[in-house]
């Protein structure tokens, strides 16, 4: 009995898991290899909808594919480099003084995301009620359409710095176990404050940084509902990641069966990137 | 634990056994259950949703037993129609639906509606029948059959601020004579070049203003153009590339001239109403009929807030779009539908039937400003009181069919996506052209290009 007492608990989640991933995986791969449309039934197309892919027969995919290099690039670096930036800056401040900067810094994690996404169209709107554009008369110069000349710096930001506080916390909790001796030795040597961060303190929080640039890697490729929200993918697919593109043509277009396959090829192009970064980062299990 | 365990246990039963002796007593009274399913922005589905719910009543003051069970929703067109796929497949559906005429075909294809025609073509049913105005059943038609009963119209049109019209020294009969569609004046050459002196005099920030994301617009400027959407020898869809050449053309010309926004798709709906009640634009050519009735219940108006009638009646007029081959009004059906699954087909029926009388259906155009899709409608009272209605039948007159096509929807997003790339300047008119070829091959099976 003692022994299916562990089962028994562990039962209920087995069976979510069942139920929400491994049925739905299945099942993409079964849809992707459909027509299926609105109705829910679909016939079997066999590699139909991987042919309109990868022959490039949609004229919109390549733009899309190159789109999503652009955007996971630019956001990596923002939430990565500027987490970093915050957790070395506030872990060299006094404890109090650390925290009071980490708590403002994650802010922008605790906001709603429609909350969020509403604050940047608001900045960015093009007519004279968005807050840039309302500066910008202030101080005599012409309003401009924001999203529709830089949409895809816009929503890199807005994803990018979103990444920024959780990266700041990790990372923090990271620095603040380094001994203090190494880093007090190091200053004895009379290593500048730079030597220190990129000679003694990167190299100590390598495992968790690793983490967090795969785990934002992944993220930034699959998430999209920021950018649904703040450019909608436009203009003309100009901040249109694969992500959002896989979401448009299976829920706007209903193309379920085209849809799906999209989203393998997204999950495919998550596991080559993943992949990659592993053997770059030398991020190996230690023995 | 155990406690809590057996306390849910006899929780969930209760319940169980509760409701399972509630559908007992519900069948006992041998009452049929009706669920039907309203969609719309503002007030417009809960009127739909309310005429269904006066005809349940009248039809069980008149001995049936029916148990309605409406549900309006405001939600947008894309997710009330996933959640219909979602409920059709789980048996969670309507019996009756309404929609939009656009989505009938995809629909018919699937299954998911009754054809009505053993309904509506029905000897006891003629006069009623019969009393459709041109053109509204051939709306909820699809390879021969009718799938819904029109309720009303969406009539698309141009609105123009007549008082930027008297600024630039226009007299009322002129302002009439312009926007007459039966005079010469009425074209859209005059209508830029009034958009052009209107805007160099400082009277307005912009000539004209269209809607924001995929909508009816950009099949109306497609129409205004000459433009067809279907083949009917194959009922496959077309990419009409001599129109569209046009459309894009105009749209990068009034870009060009200053006369639209060139981030037009990425304006906020309120202030694009907000620009056009308070004569900001000339034209507003993105809206239907129903926007007067809306421009009164809704703040848009930074000077007045909520317009009023009056207001509107004399700044304000609509007109059909000065298409190439003569004035068009883009007309778009909206109608009640049975959902394939129903178990109570005729019961429905009857329900819808009797929800699309003249008189509830005159009550949802008196208070939506939509058209009616009744002759007898217009000799009521109550409709025939209503000034402005009378302007939109004359707009009627001037009525296209819009298209349908279970392709529509795609060809939609594509035709805004271009649209989109001519405004922004990141594609050529023959750029756009290009786009829509390739993208309709890979999206629309058949399609034919022109």
């Amino acid at each position: 009995m003692k022994r299916i007492i562990p089962y028994f608990f562990i039962l209920p989640l087995l069976l979510l898991i069942f139920l929400f991933y491994i049925i739905p995986a299945i099942s993409t791969v079964y849809i992707s290899a459909t027509d299926m449309g609105r109705s829910l039934k679909g016939n079997f197309v066999g590699i139909k909808n991987f042919t309109r892919i990868f022959s490039v027969e949609d004229p919109v995919i390549g733009r899309v594919l190159l789109n999503t290099l652009v955007y996971l690039s630019g956001a990596l670096i923002i939430t990565i480099i500027g987490g970093l930036i915050l957790a070395i800056a506030t872990t060299t401040l006094t404890n109090r003084w650390g925290s009071f900067f980490r708590i403002i810094w994650f802010l922008p994690r605790a906001t709603p995301p429609v909350v969020w996404a509403f604050l940047w169209i608001w900045a960015f709107d093009p007519s004279r009620y968005g807050l840039l554009n309302m500066i910008f008369n202030q101080i005599g110069l012409q309003g401009r359409s924001w999203l529709t000349l830089y949409p895809m710096a816009i929503v890199i930001l807005a994803n990018g710095i979103l990444g920024i506080p959780y990266t700041m916390t990790i990372l923090s909790a990271a620095l603040s176990n380094i001994p203090l001796e190494i880093l007090e030795a190091a200053k004895i040597d009379g290593a500048s404050g730079w030597k220190t961060a990129v000679k003694i303190k990167i190299p100590l929080v390598w495992w968790p940084l690793s983490f967090l640039i795969i785990w934002y890697t992944l993220s930034f490729l699959t998430s999209f509902q920021y950018i649904l929200m703040i450019t909608g993918g436009g203009p003309f697919y100009a901040s249109t990641p694969l992500a959002l593109y896989t979401y448009n043509k299976a829920f706007q277009n209903m193309e379920l069966g085209y849809g799906s396959a999209l989203a393998l090829v997204l999950i495919a192009l998550s596991v080559v990137i993943i992949l990659a970064f592993r053997k770059l980062l030398g991020v190996k299990r230690e023995a | 634990m155990r406690k809590i365990v057996t306390v849910f246990l006899i929780f969930f039963l209760a319940s169980f056994v509760l409701s399972s002796t509630g559908q007992k007593e519900e069948l006992k009274k041998g009452s049929v259950s009706i669920k039907a399913w309203t969609i719309g922005p503002g007030p417009v589905p809960v009127l739909r949703a309310r005429n269904l719910k006066t005809a349940g009543e009248e039809l069980n003051a008149g001995g049936l037993n029916l148990k309605l069970d409406v549900t309006f929703s405001t939600q947008k067109f894309g997710p009330y129609r996933t959640s219909f796929s979602l409920a059709y497949n789980s048996n969670s559906f309507p019996d009756i639906l309404s929609e939009d005429q656009d989505i009938i075909p995809e629909y018919a294809e699937a299954g998911m509606i009754l054809p009505l025609d053993k309904y509506v073509k029905a000897g006891n049913w003629k006069s009623n029948f019969e009393d459709f105005l041109p053109g509204m059943w051939n709306a909820v038609t699809w390879k021969g059959k009718i799938y819904g009963i029109p309720i009303e119209a969406v009539v698309n049109c141009i609105y123009y601020r007549k008082d930027v019209l008297r600024k630039l020294g226009m007299s009322d009969s002129d302002i009439a004579k312009a926007f007459s569609p039966d005079s010469g004046e009425f074209t859209l050459t005059n209508l830029v070049k009034l958009a052009k002196k209107a805007k160099d005099a400082g009277l307005v920030e912009w000539g004209f203003t269209h809607r924001k994301g995929a909508g009816d617009y950009w099949f109306n400027s497609v129409m205004m153009f000459g433009g067809k959407f279907v083949d009917s020898a194959t009922g496959n869809m077309i990419v009409d590339t001599k129109a569209l050449k046009k459309d894009f053309a105009f749209h990068k010309m009034l870009v060009d001239e200053g006369l639209l926004p060139k981030d037009m798709a990425s304006w906020d709906w309120k202030v694009i109403h907000e620009y056009f009640v308070d004569g900001k634009t000339l034209f507003w050519i993105g809206g239907h009929t129903g926007q007067w009735k809306e421009y009164q219940q809704k703040a848009y108006s930074i000077k007045y807030g909520k317009v009023t009638e009056e207001y509107l009646e004399k700044n304000v007029g609509i007109a059909p779009f000065p298409g190439i081959d003569g004035p068009v009004t883009p007309v778009k059906v909206h109608a009640y539908t049975l959902v394939s699954k129903t178990k109570n087909p005729d019961l429905a029926f009857k329900l819808i039937s009797k929800a699309s009388s003249p008189e509830l259906l005159a009550r949802l155009s008196i208070t939506t400003f939509r058209g009616p899709t009744r002759k007898s409608i217009m000799k009521l009272k109550d409709f025939k009181d209503q000034n402005y209605l009378t302007k939109v039948m004359q707009i009627m007159k001037y009525a296209k069919a819009f298209p349908k096509h279970p392709s529509l929807g795609k060809y939609k997003n594509m035709l805004f996506e271009a649209m989109v790339g001519i405004e922004t300047g990141k594609l050529t008119v023959e750029q756009a052209i290009k786009f829509m070829i390739a993208k309709a091959k890979s999206d629309i099976p058949g399609v034919i290009i022109r």
